[in-house]
């Protein structure tokens, strides 16, 4: 512990004892000490401040946790378990080096930011998205794409934002169902489709979504067949513990079909999804897919 | 450290200490929603990292560390902060307290306070720690945490429990000689 050559005052010696504690006998506090042994004065002012003391301590430990908040924190935990790039307990040792916990716990992991991640993220996609279209056009081969392949697909307005008003609607070529969730608490607009594999029916449908309340957030819910995407992800529930930042904040699931009812103003019924699962991929806007979780599982999902 | 065994121990912890970080990311940053994402984070750092804590009893000490400095790290500092103290304001008597605290009332005014000397009234008053193991776990010096914990408590009483009439002095500049 650190000493300071700070001499604090009568007042703030007084500040530093806490209530019904016997703090006084700190060394430290010895001209606090004496002032209130030898001055009712100074000893009145002890028992005012520690009354007032009591009321901010209540009043401060007056906030409960959230409902299912519990729940969530163990969810996300559990993804994030499932993500973990340490699969192996000689890896996880190998990585880890054993330092004091106040240094770990001061040090938590570095973080990208969300601007550097989106660049690095852009120049890889980019990067990825144009050796596979070479390979697609070479051999005029299979038409799944890695999940980032698909974000890339997403059509961009100039800044940087969705724009899905420039693709058509939506074919039915598979039947859209909504994930599990309280889905019902947002208003989905008409899906529109998106055909990767160029061969005149749409790969996925990109519904957009907003909320309603006091803080409205709007965004995107793109569902494909687990059959058109290469690795699809093994998270199956919307998790704010995958978020991807490109293009913007979105997180990745493969759900099975069927669970909550049929998606689109035109109650689409398309016959194209024999294997009955589905990726979702949810985009919203920065930073807010945490809210979003929550209004979609507000008891703990 | 399994991967299992990681997860077991911090699902405990979840169960036993979501609560008191909850209220201090709370008290923190004045928002649930941003409250709930502290927390979140702080336990998945933890999960991280469980195998460098040695000692368990003192995981929530570890845990409020975590959620203290991703609340720092997340933050942009201003470069000068603007802090009325009231200093020179008469000091409040509890019976101008009315036996109560506004819960609502009482986050605004931590709103309003810069960061160095919020957090030491936050431990004080929600962690129940000492100046001395505030000093020790904010890693400041003792007297630096007595100066800002008298100052950012005696901001706590007059701007909660001042009587009604009184006039508050003009702003005074964060104290900035600590």
């Amino acid at each position: 512990m650190t000493k300071s050559r700070h001499n604090p005052s009568l007042r703030e010696q007084l500040d530093a004892v806490r209530p019904g504690s016997d703090g006084l006998r700190h060394a430290d506090l010895q001209e606090a000490a004496a002032a209130v042994e030898s001055s009712g004065e100074w000893r009145k002012i002890l028992d005012n401040q520690q009354q007032i003391d009591r009321l901010l301590a209540d009043a401060m430990q007056d906030v409960e946790l959230p409902e299912g908040a519990q729940q969530r924190l163990l969810q996300s935990l559990a993804a994030a378990g499932e993500a973990s790039p340490f699969s192996d307990p000689q890896e996880l040792s190998e990585a880890s080096c054993p330092i004091p916990p106040t240094v770990a716990a001061s040090d938590p992991p570095q973080r990208v930011s969300r601007r550097r991640w989106a660049s690095i993220a852009a120049a890889t996609v980019g990067l990825t998205a144009c050796i596979g279209l070479g390979l697609l056009l070479w051999s005029g081969g299979p038409a799944t794409l890695t999940l980032d392949e698909i974000r890339s697909q997403i059509p961009l307005a100039a800044d940087g934002q969705i724009d899905a008003s420039r693709l058509a609607p939506f074919d039915d070529a598979f039947l859209l169902t909504l994930p599990s969730g309280r889905w019902d608490r947002v208003a989905i607009g008409d899906p529109v489709g998106i055909d990767w594999s160029h061969d005149g029916t749409h790969d996925a449908a990109l519904l957009p979504f907003t909320t309603g309340g006091r803080h409205p957030l709007s965004g995107y819910l793109l569902i494909a067949p687990a059959s058109a995407v290469t690795a699809p992800p093994a998270r199956t529930f919307l998790s704010t513990a995958g978020i991807s930042y490109f293009p913007v904040d979105n997180t990745a699931w493969t759900s099975t079909a069927g669970l909550n009812g049929t998606a689109g103003s035109n109650g689409s019924s398309g016959t194209n999804n024999a294997a009955g699962v589905l990726v979702y991929v949810c985009f919203v806007d920065p930073g807010k897919l945490p809210a979003l979780q929550r209004l979609l599982y507000p008891h703990s999902a | 450290m399994t991967d299992g065994e990681r997860a077991r121990i911090v699902s405990g912890w979840v169960e036993e200490h979501s609560l008191p970080l909850y209220r201090f990311a709370y008290r923190l940053c004045g928002s649930a929603a941003d409250a709930e994402d502290l927390v979140q984070q702080a336990f998945m750092t933890a999960q991280q990292k469980v195998g460098q804590l040695r000692d368990h009893d003192k995981a929530l000490s570890w845990l409020l560390t975590i959620v203290r400095n991703t609340f720092l790290k997340g933050r942009r500092r201003p470069g000068f902060a603007q802090f009325d103290t009231f200093d020179g304001f008469a000091e409040p008597a509890i019976e101008d307290s009315h036996g109560a605290v506004d819960r609502e009332e009482l986050q605004a005014a931590l709103n309003e306070m810069p960061e160095d000397f919020r957090l030491p009234v936050i431990l004080f008053y929600l962690q129940e720690m000492s100046y001395k193991q505030i000093a020790a776990h904010l890693e400041v010096p003792e007297g630096t945490v007595m100066s800002r914990l008298s100052r950012g408590k005696a901001y706590l009483r007059r701007r909660l429990i001042t009587r009604l009439g009184d006039e508050a002095p003009a702003p005074l500049a964060a104290d900035t000689s600590v």
